[in-house]
């Protein structure tokens, strides 16, 4: 029982990790990424690549993965998504659906569909804490996501271009009024979004066999996340990925693991449905 | 002299339209004496996702909802005709329909709940209804055997080619039923409330379209139809398993061919649906994972570069050539 709490809490922060990247384009953007799942894919496969390769720990990777996400995500933005961002929804899932089977594609034709899996030389090492084992792994994985959430959370609030983001978010007009580079600014919040979800890639790597399908339930759990948090910042989002890594265990634990995805996706049924904006009822970033 | 010009004007046109789905229809029909298996086999699925796009066009065309993970009635149509057929012994002629009716009272079940969300709210609502359904199927072993998926019996005997006719012309069937079925919706008291719905819900809502009723009946037949063809499939191929019958791809394929339809309701799907076949062939001969490319390819290009669909190349070529030699075109039409 403890251990299952201490399980939810700790793949809370990583389910969290995977949800803030959607949350903030569509927040921003109104366009739901569909290509989501492929960025957290396409990071771990590269993370078991230059672990495979060099022996590079998943952890250093991280600012590299973030890098090459940020480049990606800004670039799939400004050449692609920009031109149909104000179509009806369909339009861009269609076409974020389309980059995200390209993504996959490019995994599988790179690194093939066998099963992967970076065991780094600590993966067995913890501590026991309340009657419950703490693998140093899940917390390392559970401190950078939380990490990741309040960077992402600082930069939307206290920088420039996070004030740019806000602002395009709640009234483009008056936004591109006032001089801000719609343009830019979608492709920035495209951009981190698209880094945090390359960077989380890597702790999936570290936890989960890789297979390049992987993308497509990873984008339902970031979605649960979102839906459960409402499109909000990022506390709701954090408490979202607990509450849903947390239900996943306890059903695990009392009805049968087999159950545990059903689980998720009633959750989020149940939730969608009787409480579209969320448990908590945020709008993002709105007064 | 005007209208009367105007009247004669318009009855050619019918009169064209009516010769054209005559001579499709004829050639439709003649096409498996003339083909091996290997391309009937391709025609069959050109057949089955013509279908798919009308079910969606009732959907995205009519009512504008964005039923993105609408495959799931696919999955549930083919299982519940498969079950029907194996665990209660139904004869597959009528267990395929009740598959279709299965699927429609689940669509009419989720209607109140989930109808009442919009635009990206319901889309991916119905995504986590497929994968709900997915799971349901995959946890209930005792009834469909789980992950292993269930086996079929041959419904008709025969060389290869016997069989393979015999399944077009079903698929065949089942796409005039559908064709039918959108241009009756499309000139119905629904199709039009539907459409008032998608052109200014509030407006529609204001002159009275009985709005959740609608919607229900629409996603209702929707439902109805991509189950019937679920269920032909799960006989046509004699194998279903969760991953193959609830897949995402489905979905995403017939989204592309209704995009790719544009303003065509009818024939729209039917002519990118073949189109899509052909290209997904030639894809597959050459590699396997190319089809996930070309798949994915398509969907970016015609959303950035072709949001009308093939009726826009179209209207590109007519637009160049009327360049060329103006008024040749009145001129023709007169």
């Amino acid at each position: 029982m403890s251990q299952a709490i201490l399980n939810g809490l700790l793949t809370g922060g990583l389910y969290a990790s995977l949800g803030i990247g959607l949350s903030l384009v569509y927040g921003v953007t109104r366009v739901i990424n569909a290509a989501h799942g492929a960025y957290i894919v396409l990071g771990a496969y590269l993370a078991w690549a230059a672990w495979q390769a060099w022996g590079i720990d998943p952890f250093a990777m991280v600012p590299v993965l973030m890098a090459i996400g940020f480049v990606l995500g800004y670039l799939v933005q400004r050449v692609l998504v920009n031109a149909v961002v104000k179509r009806q929804v369909l339009m861009t899932v269609a076409m974020t659906f389309g980059i995200d089977l390209i993504i996959v594609t490019a995994v599988l034709l790179t690194w093939g569909a066998d099963l992967h899996i970076v065991r780094v030389p600590y993966a067995a090492d913890g501590f026991d804490l309340a009657g419950a084992r703490v693998p140093f792994v899940r917390l390392g994985i559970f401190g950078l996501a939380i990490c990741m959430a309040l960077a992402l959370d600082a930069i939307v609030r206290r920088t420039t271009i996070g004030a740019q983001i806000r602002a395009v978010s709640q009234d483009r007009p008056a936004a591109e009024l006032l001089g801000i580079n719609v343009g830019h600014t979608y492709g920035v919040a495209h951009g981190l979004a698209a880094a945090v979800a390359c960077a989380a890639g890597a702790m999936v790597a570290m936890i989960t066999p890789l297979q390049p399908f992987l993308g497509v339930s990873l984008l339902l759990v970031a979605f649960a996340v979102v839906v459960l948090a409402g499109f909000g910042p990022i506390a709701p989002v954090l408490v979202a990925g607990v509450l849903l890594a947390l239900s996943e265990q306890l059903v695990g634990l009392y009805i049968g693991t087999e159950y545990q995805r059903l689980a998720i996706f009633a959750v989020y049924l149940a939730v969608a449905t009787l409480r579209p904006h969320g448990l908590f009822g945020a709008r993002f970033y709105a007064h | 002299m005007r209208t009367d010009l105007r009247h004669r004007l318009a009855t050619l046109a019918r009169d064209r339209r009516v010769a054209l789905v005559i001579v499709t229809g004829v050639v439709l029909v003649a096409l498996p004496f003339a083909l091996g298996n290997f391309w009937l086999r391709v025609m069959t699925t050109g057949l089955m996702f013509a279908g798919l796009g009308h079910g969606m066009q009732i959907m995205l065309g009519l009512a504008g909802w964005p039923a993105l993970g609408n495959v799931v009635f696919f999955g549930v149509g083919a299982y519940a005709a498969a079950l029907l057929n194996l665990r209660l012994g139904i004869p597959p002629i009528l267990a395929v329909p009740l598959g279709g009716l299965v699927a429609a009272a689940v669509a009419l079940m989720a209607a109140r709940a989930m109808l009442s969300l919009r635009g990206s709210y319901f889309l991916m609502a119905t995504v986590a209804l497929n994968f709900a359904m997915l799971e349901l199927v995959l946890v209930s072993r005792e009834l469909t055997n789980g992950p292993q998926g269930l086996t079929l019996d041959p419904v008709v005997t025969g060389s290869p080619q016997y069989v393979y006719s015999v399944f077009y012309f079903v698929f065949l069937a089942v796409l005039a039923v559908s064709s039918a079925a959108v241009v009756l919706l499309r000139r119905s008291r629904l199709g039009f409330g539907l459409l008032a719905i998608k052109g200014n819900e509030d407006a529609a809502a204001m002159l009275g379209v009985p709005m959740f009723r609608y919607r229900a009946i629409a996603w209702a037949a929707s439902a109805g139809l991509t189950g019937l063809i679920g269920g032909v499939y799960a006989f046509w191929i004699g194998y279903i398993d969760p991953e193959s019958v609830f897949d995402l791809l489905i979905s995403l394929a017939v989204i592309l061919m209704v995009l790719l339809g544009g303003r065509l309701l009818v024939a729209g799907p039917i002519i990118a649906a073949f189109a899509y076949e052909l290209v997904d062939v030639v894809a597959w001969r050459e590699l396997n994972e190319a089809r996930l490319l070309a798949l994915g390819l398509a969907l970016v290009v015609v959303v950035r570069f072709l949001p009308g669909g093939l009726p826009e190349v179209g209207d590109h070529l007519a637009r160049l050539r009327g360049s060329r030699r103006p008024r040749e075109e009145s001129a023709d039409a007169a």
